[in-house]
């Protein structure tokens, strides 16, 4: 009892003293401290801050109210002066972030139209299409060499997912389904390949764009999925990651129930694993020289064989022209074989050599197979060819001279003896397609050729054969009538017929005549019915001998002998009207007179 | 949430992935498909401590030609064996696979007679039937087809799972 009086006595004794040294609830203290607390607060507060902010995280929730306060109520209050402050910094952010945004649309605009209008761009829409992907997420693609997606963490025992991260922050719904399933499938990899002393564990899973990389530890797997092939030295961070977690989160790990809230706080070393590398310039990848080489001699062959057939195709071109040389015709003009030229012609043997034909166009034979056939060409070129291989020898002159209704005048001038005048017209008319031609012998000289004594009995046999051939030739002239219609002096065709015919008695009977040595000359009697005036038939009568003359002379008759008169009317009691006519008389000095006189 | 691991076994055809369709999807199919390996399927229902999103893991039927895979078992936080009424063997095969995956883990078992809209057909009588349910934490009744029980044994699953 005297003991618990002693200790109350104390306790009132140092309140005295402390009331005494600090005054009444610490007045003196206060007062004593309050001009140093200033600087005694300066001293700590930062240091005091930071640890409790670290202790119990308890200073930034007190602190953000009063700070967010203070600018809410300084902005309000001095918005102007905030105005003047962040306008430059404003403006400036602005515009970088515009120019950002233009560059970056240009870029993803040029990069559209590349990758959309070139080859390499269609081909690249061709893989997506393929990968079953739109063409934008191809080319992020293409960009990278890899990129990860997704990480997941998944506990070991019960294949639960246990975190989640992704690049665009978007949760998967089927995370959790797709982390149950490659515990499953590494279950049963464990338990069908596993040995006596491995355990067999799923490292790697691909598809055609997507890898997975599981890393595994002792309580948790973590999961990269990656567009595109992740090097070996590059995954070594989801090995750190793996074993950073274990060490951080071993109790949540070891003690895991379903509850994934623990597990949030790994989320910062999970973003460490979604890594990227970006492909590479295109201008460090090695020149496929090879496919360059390749390239251009495909190139080069398509050029070759290109080349070989526009050469082809105007050798065919060039050989085609002989169409237009006389006495040719192409049968069959073609290309085989690339480069050679197959040519089937007709030639006719007077017509220009083949060889000569390709060496005057400058042709070269080699690259032409030529199957050549003889025919007769009716060319006029090739007719005058043959002409004057025949007149040539004979040093007679033949002259194209006029041309009148598609008929040409051809007059042969020059002298030929008898002999060779048979042969010679014997060869001509063998001569195809001579008929296309009026040939005139009128300028001809047939020539008397000496006959030596050998052959004189010869000659008188012949001399009595040729008259009574010429004997023969007058009595066909003196049959040929020409007539006439009423009061006309014109010849009809018919007449001209006739005439032909005569004109080829009168030229053999004259030089029958020349050969015989006799003078001949033919009289053309013109005569007339009895209708209208005697003079005017008189006239008529002599008109149309004069008619006929000019006809026979015109188809090569020599003028001088021919003799033209008329006789007028000529009246029969029982026929008058049929004597409108042309009559031929042959005057002419008979043989024994003639061979009476040479001897 | 929390999210629990529950395997269900079973003989081939015994209606396991049928029960777990109608289960997370409500439909049903007469159409029989055989499952390779483990199909797994999630479903969250709301228990009184807290939502659990179930991770179904819905194993492939065991019988003599494809053996019982203990590994998928590990993590589960319970398993159901399913047996169909209309099969006695299922049953026997039933009670084998239970014993199997004893060894392997202790954690809760269900033990499921399926295909209830359909005739009994096994010879099987009640009180045998329950003698072998003893050996389970519970004992459910349920037609995949009709949806019968089938959300009362999931939910009893879940609540299974929770349980410390």
């Amino acid at each position: 009892m005297k003991q618990t009086t002693n200790t109350n006595d104390d306790d009132k004794q140092l309140q005295a003293l402390r009331a005494l040294l600090f005054g009444d609830n610490g007045e003196n203290l206060y007062q004593s401290l309050k001009p140093q607390a200033k600087q005694l607060v300066e001293e700590v507060i930062s240091e005091a801050l930071y640890e409790r902010q670290s202790k119990d995280k308890s200073v930034l929730p007190v602190i953000r109210p009063i700070v967010e306060k203070s600018v809410e109520s300084s902005v309000s209050e001095q918005s102007e002066k905030f105005t003047v402050i962040l306008y430059p910094l404003v403006g400036s952010l602005v515009r970088k972030s515009v120019a950002a945004f233009l560059s970056h649309f240009i870029e993803k605009t040029n990069t559209l139209l590349e990758n959309s209008l070139s080859v390499k761009g269609l081909k690249m829409r061709y893989r997506a299409w393929k990968q079953g992907i739109p063409f934008s997420q191809y080319l992020i693609l293409q960009a990278y060499r890899y990129k990860v997606d997704t990480v997941l963490l998944i506990h070991r025992k019960t294949g639960t997912l246990l975190s989640c991260v992704t690049r665009d922050s978007q949760t998967d719904d089927n995370a959790d389904l797709v982390s149950s399933m490659l515990t499953a499938i590494n279950d049963f990899v464990s338990d069908s390949f596993a040995d006596h002393q491995y355990t067999q564990q799923l490292d790697e899973i691909k598809t055609d764009d997507l890898s997975l990389y599981i890393s595994h530890g002792p309580q948790a797997l973590l999961v990269v999925a990656s567009r595109g092939v992740i090097p070996a030295k590059d995954r070594l961070v989801f090995s750190k990651t793996i074993e950073q977690i274990h060490n951080s989160f071993l109790t949540e790990l070891l003690t895991y129930e379903g509850a994934n809230a623990p597990f949030v706080a790994c989320e910062p070393l999970l973003q460490t694993c979604l890594v990227t590398q970006k492909n590479q310039d295109d201008s460090h990848k090695k020149k496929p020289w090879f496919g360059y080489a390749s390239v251009a001699l495909l190139f080069a062959l398509l050029f070759w064989f290109c080349w070989i057939k526009i050469e082809a195709r105007l050798l065919v071109t060039q050989l085609s022209k002989l169409n237009e040389q006389p006495g040719f015709v192409v049968t069959e003009l073609d290309v085989r074989n690339i480069n050679t030229v197959s040519l089937a012609i007709l030639r006719d043997p007077d017509a220009i050599s083949m060889s000569k034909w390709l060496a005057d166009a400058n042709i070269a034979p080699e690259r032409i197979q030529i199957m050549e056939r003889p025919y007769i060409s009716l060319d006029k070129d090739i007719i005058i060819k043959k002409i004057n291989a025949l007149t040539l020898p004979l040093d007679i002159n033949a002259k194209l001279t006029d041309e009148k209704n598609g008929h040409e005048k051809l007059s042969l001038i020059g002298q030929i003896n008898w002999q060779g005048y048979q042969d010679f017209k014997s060869a001509l008319n063998q001569i195809s397609g001579i008929d296309r031609f009026d040939i005139n012998f009128s300028e001809l000289m047939i020539k008397n050729t000496a006959l030596t004594n050998e052959t004189q009995i010869d000659k008188i046999q012949t001399n009595k054969i040729k008259h009574s051939i010429l004997k023969q030739k007058i009595a066909q002239l003196n049959l040929v009538q020409i007539d006439f219609k009423v009061n006309d002096t014109q010849l009809s065709v018919a007449n001209q017929q006739n005439l032909l015919a005569a004109a080829a008695h009168i030229e053999e009977i004259l030089l029958l005549s020349a050969e015989l040595n006799t003078q001949t000359h033919i009289v053309l009697i013109g005569t007339s019915d009895t209708q209208g005036s005697t003079t005017k038939n008189l006239e008529l009568s002599i008109e149309r001998a004069k008619q006929v003359k000019q006809f026979l002379v015109s188809k090569g008759i020599r003028s001088d002998k021919l003799f033209t008169t008329g006789i007028g009317e000529v009246s029969f009691e029982s026929e008058n009207k049929s004597t409108r006519k042309v009559m031929f008389n042959v005057i002419y000095t008979p043989f024994e007179k003639n061979k009476a006189v040479s001897k | 949430m929390i999210q629990k691991k529950i395997c269900i076994l079973g003989a081939t055809g015994v209606g396991k992935t049928s029960l777990t369709r109608q289960f997370v999807d409500g439909i049903f199919s007469n159409k029989y498909l055989t499952t390779i390996g483990v199909k797994i399927d999630k479903k969250v229902i709301a228990t009184p401590s807290s939502d659990v999103q179930l991770l179904l893991w819905d194993l492939e039927g065991i019988d003599r030609y494809c053996g019982f895979k203990p590994s998928y078992l590990r993590g589960a936080s319970a398993f159901i064996i399913v047996m169909d009424q209309t099969r006695a063997q299922s049953l026997v095969e039933g009670m084998e696979i239970f014993a199997m995956a004893r060894e392997y883990t202790q954690v809760p078992a269900i033990m499921v007679v399926n295909k209830i809209d359909l005739d009994t057909a096994w010879h099987w009588e009640d009180k045998h039937v329950l003698q072998q349910a003893a050996a389970f934490e519970s004992c459910f009744y349920t037609s995949a087809k009709t949806g019968d029980a089938v959300n009362e044994l999931f939910q009893h699953a879940a609540q299974l799972s929770t349980q410390p």
